[in-house]
C-alpha cells in the first residue's frame, strides 16, 4: 500500500482532479467530511486528509509515502522531504504588508507580526533588518492596525483582504503553490511505485 | 520533572542491551577485513567542520575558555580521521590505512521532527586504495555484517557517483548555481526543469540534468542510460558502476541499486557515494548505512593524491531492525552467606553461556515480574530450589543432582520460546 497525506480544505478540492486525470480517482472522499482516512484497496492506496501544517511531518516521519502540501508551509517548517514536483495548484505568494498610511525608517528595525516565523526570519536577516517577531496564528492583519505590529508577513493571494483592511502589500517574499512531496525512504526504495506516481502526474499538470 | 533536550534519548537496558550486541557484532565484523580501531576526541575546533563545508548553525559550539576559541562536540568522524592523518604524517607513511571507530556524534539537523541530535556511529575509513577495490570491499564488509548479526534480509544499497552531477553542472556552467544545487537536494524537477531549459546546451546533457532525479534503479538503468542519454564524459563513471554491480553479482550473488539522483554531501563526497536501507520491526525502511569518497576532502586538508572512502553505521537505526538476543536469565539468591557454593553454581550457569544475577534477597513476587527466566534460591550448602518463571514450578533438589541434570540443554528447552 502506498499512503497519501492530503491536505484539508480548499486545495483538497483542486488536488483531487488533478490526481483523477493521473488515474488516481480518490474523488469520494469529497463526500464524506468527517472522514479522515479512506483506504483504496483495489488501487493500492490509503488516503489521509490532515490539516496542511501537518502534511509535511507525517511525510518526514514515513506516516505517510506521499503528500500535497504548499511550498509555503514547506518553507516554514524546513522538512527533510523530497519537493519533487509544482503541482501549479493554489498559486499565490507570501507578502511583506503594511498600513497604507503608515511609513517607515526600516533600518531602524520593525515589529512583524506573522504566522510564518522562519520564512519572515530568514527573510529580514538576508536583508539585513532587525526584526521582532510576533507569532500569530490568523487575522494577522488586524496586527498592524491595532499597532502590535508594523507590518505582517503573510499569503497573498488577490490582495482583496489586505485592501479591505487597509494594508498595502510592499514587497513579494516567494511565489507559492502546491507541491507534491515524498519521503526520502519511500522514494528510494521504492522507487517504480514512487517513480510511476511522480510520471504520471508530471503528465498532467497544465 | 527533569527531561532531556528535544533530539535526545536514554537507551533503557532493553534497548541498551540489543545496542551493544550490534556494536560488538559490528567490531567482530571489522576486526575480520583488518581494520584497525581508532578512538578520537569527542570535541574538535569548530574549523575542523567549517573548513569540511559543514555549517556552523548544524553544529553545537561552544567557546573553549582554555583557549577561548570556537569548540564544537563531533559532528562526524570523517573530518577527525582526516584531520588526524593531516597532523601525524607517520601514520599515513604506509598506505593503505583502514580504520574503524565508535562513538557518537551530536547535530543540529534543518528539520527537527523526524531526525535526532544524537547519533550513535560504527564506521570504517579506508585511506589510501585509489580504485574501485575500495567500493568492492565495503560490500564485502556490509555482507560479513549481514552474516554476523544474522539479518534475515540483505541491505539495500545503492550507489551513485557524484562527479557525474559534477561534470554535468561543470559543462553546462551550472556548478555555481546554489539555487540549482538545491533543487537536487531536494529532487525538485519542476524548478531544475525551469532553471536548465532556456540553456543553450547539448541536447542529451540539458535532458539528462532534467531527468537524473528519477534515475534509481538495478544494473539495467545503467546500461539504459548509455544508450538513451549518450554522453561520453560521464561513460567511465557509469562503466565503474556496472563493474561494481557485476562484482557483487559475481562474488556473492547479491544485487545493489544505483540512484543517480542522489547528491548528497556534493561539496564533501568527491566520487562513489552510497546508502543502505533494511526494514525494521516494524515493516519499515530506514537507512542505516550512509557513506562515500572523500578525496576532495583530503585535498583541503593538504593530503594530496590520495583516496579515501568510509562509511558510518547508525547502530541504534540497525538495532531496531533485529530482534533482542535471546538469553536465559537466571537470578542466584542466597539464604546462607556460603559465598564459594554461590560463586560455583554462578560460574557453572555462566560457562553454560546462562546469565546470572547475584542477590542477596528473595522478593519473589517482584522477580517473576521481572526480566527472570528461573529464580534459584540457595537453601543451604547441599541444596536449593529452582523455580521455573514461566510456569511458577518449584523443584527443590540436591546441589550434587543440580550440576548432574541441569545443563544448558535443559535451560535453552526450558526457557523463552
Amino acid at each position: 500500500m502506498v499512503s497519501i497525506a492530503l491536505p484539508k480544505g480548499r486545495i483538497l478540492k483542486e488536488v483531487l482532479p488533478l490526481f483523477k486525470k493521473a488515474g488516481y480517482d480518490f474523488l469520494e472522499i469529497l463526500h464524506d467530511d468527517r472522514k479522515l482516512k479512506f483506504e483504496f484497496n483495489q488501487k493500492g492506496f490509503i488516503v489521509m486528509l490532515l490539516k496542511p501544517f501537518d502534511v509535511p511531518v507525517y511525510v518526514e516521519r514515513g506516516s505517510a509515502d506521499i503528500g500535497v502540501v504548499g511550498l509555503d508551509i514547506l518553507l516554514e517548517r524546513n522538512s527533510d522531504v523530497l519537493n519533487l514536483l509544482d503541482l501549479k495548484l493554489g498559486i499565490c505568494r507570501v507578502s511583506v504588508a503594511k498600513p497604507k498610511t503608515k511609513h517607515f525608517n526600516w533600518e531602524n528595525g520593525l515589529r512583524v507580526a506573522t504566522k510564518f516565523t522562519n520564512i519572515s526570519k530568514k527573510y529580514f536577516e538576508f536583508k539585513g533588518i532587525n526584526v521582532d517577531i510576533i507569532k500569530l496564528e490568523g487575522s494577522v492583519e488586524l496586527a498592524p492596525i491595532t499597532e502590535i505590529s508594523d507590518v505582517i508577513v503573510d499569503i497573498v493571494s488577490s490582495g482583496e483582504t489586505l485592501r479591505k483592511n487597509g494594508l498595502e502589500e510592499i514587497e513579494k517574499i516567494c511565489d507559492i503553490s502546491s507541491y507534491l512531496i515524498m519521503n526520502r525512504t519511500f522514494f528510494k526504495t521504492r522507487f517504480k511505485e514512487a517513480c510511476e506516481v511522480v510520471q504520471n502526474i508530471r503528465g498532467v499538470i497544465g | 520533572m527533569f527531561k532531556l533536550p528535544k533530539g535526545f534519548k536514554d537507551l533503557l537496558p532493553d534497548e541498551a542491551e540489543v545496542f551493544y550486541f550490534v556494536q560488538h557484532k559490528l567490531y567482530e565484523s571489522f576486526l575480520a577485513y583488518g581494520y584497525r580501531p581508532i578512538i578520537t576526541s569527542s570535541v574538535e575546533f569548530l574549523k575542523t567542520y567549517t573548513f569540511s563545508g559543514e555549517e556552523e548553525s548544524h553544529v553545537f559550539n561552544f567557546i573553549d575558555p582554555y583557549e577561548n576559541r570556537t569548540a564544537c562536540f563531533r559532528f562526524d568522524f570523517t573530518p577527525q580521521i582526516v584531520r588526524i592523518i593531516a597532523s601525524y604524517k607517520d601514520f599515513c607513511r604506509n598506505l593503505p590505512i583502514k580504520l574503524c571507530y565508535f562513538g557518537s556524534v551530536l547535530r543540529n539537523p534543518a528539520s527537527f521532527f523526524a531526525n535526532p541530535r544524537e547519533i550513535h556511529h560504527a564506521g570504517v575509513e579506508i585511506i589510501g586504495i585509489e580504485d574501485i577495490k575500495a567500493e568492492q570491499e565495503i560490500l564485502l564488509i556490509i555482507n560479513e555484517i549481514t552474516k554476523n548479526l544474522n539479518l534475515k534480509e540483505k541491505i539495500k544499497m545503492y550507489f551513485n557517483d557524484n562527479q557525474i552531477l559534477r561534470k554535468l553542472l561543470n559543462k553546462s556552467g551550472l556548478y555555481k548555481n546554489l539555487e540549482l544545487k538545491q533543487a537536487f537536494i531536494n529532487r525538485d524537477i519542476s524548478k531544475i526543469e525551469k532553471i536548465v531549459s532556456p540553456l543553450n546546451v547539448d541536447k542529451a546533457i540539458k535532458s539528462f540534468i532534467i531527468e537524473l532525479p528519477l534515475l534509481c534503479g538495478d544494473e539495467k538503468l545503467l546500461k539504459d542510460i548509455q544508450k538513451k542519454f549518450p554522453i561520453p564524459f560521464i561513460t567511465p563513471n557509469l562503466n565503474e558502476l556496472i563493474q561494481l554491480s557485476e562484482f557483487i553479482n559475481i562474488t556473492l550473488g547479491n544485487k545493489i541499486y544505483f540512484d543517480l539522483g542522489e547528491v548528497r554531501g556534493l561539496e564533501y563526497h568527491s566520487g562513489i557515494v552510497f546508502d543502505g536501507y533494511l526494514k525494521d520491526n516494524s515493516g519499515k525502511m530506514k537507512e542505516i548505512i550512509t557513506g562515500g569518497r572523500y578525496n576532495k576532502l583530503l585535498k583541503q586538508f593538504g593530503i594530496n593524491n590520495t583516496s579515501a572512502t568510509g562509511f558510518a553505521i547508525d547502530i541504534i537505526a540497525l538495532s531496531n531492525c533485529i530482534l533482542r538476543p535471546k538469553n536465559i536469565e537466571v537470578a542466584l539468591v542466597t539464604k546462607n552467606d556460603n559465598m564459594k557454593t554461590l560463586l560455583s553454581i554462578a560460574q557453572y550457569l555462566q560457562n553454560n553461556e546462562i546469565r546470572v544475577t547475584l542477590l542477596t534477597k528473595v522478593r519473589k513476587k517482584g522477580l517473576q515480574k521481572n526480566r527472570f527466566d528461573y529464580i534459584l534460591i540457595l537453601e543451604d550448602n547441599i541444596s536449593l530450589t529452582v523455580t521455573n518463571c514461566k510456569n511458577n514450578e518449584t523443584k527443590k533438589m540436591s546441589l550434587d543432582n543440580f550440576f548432574k541434570k541441569f545443563t544448558q540443554e535443559f535451560f535453552h528447552n526450558q526457557g523463552k520460546e
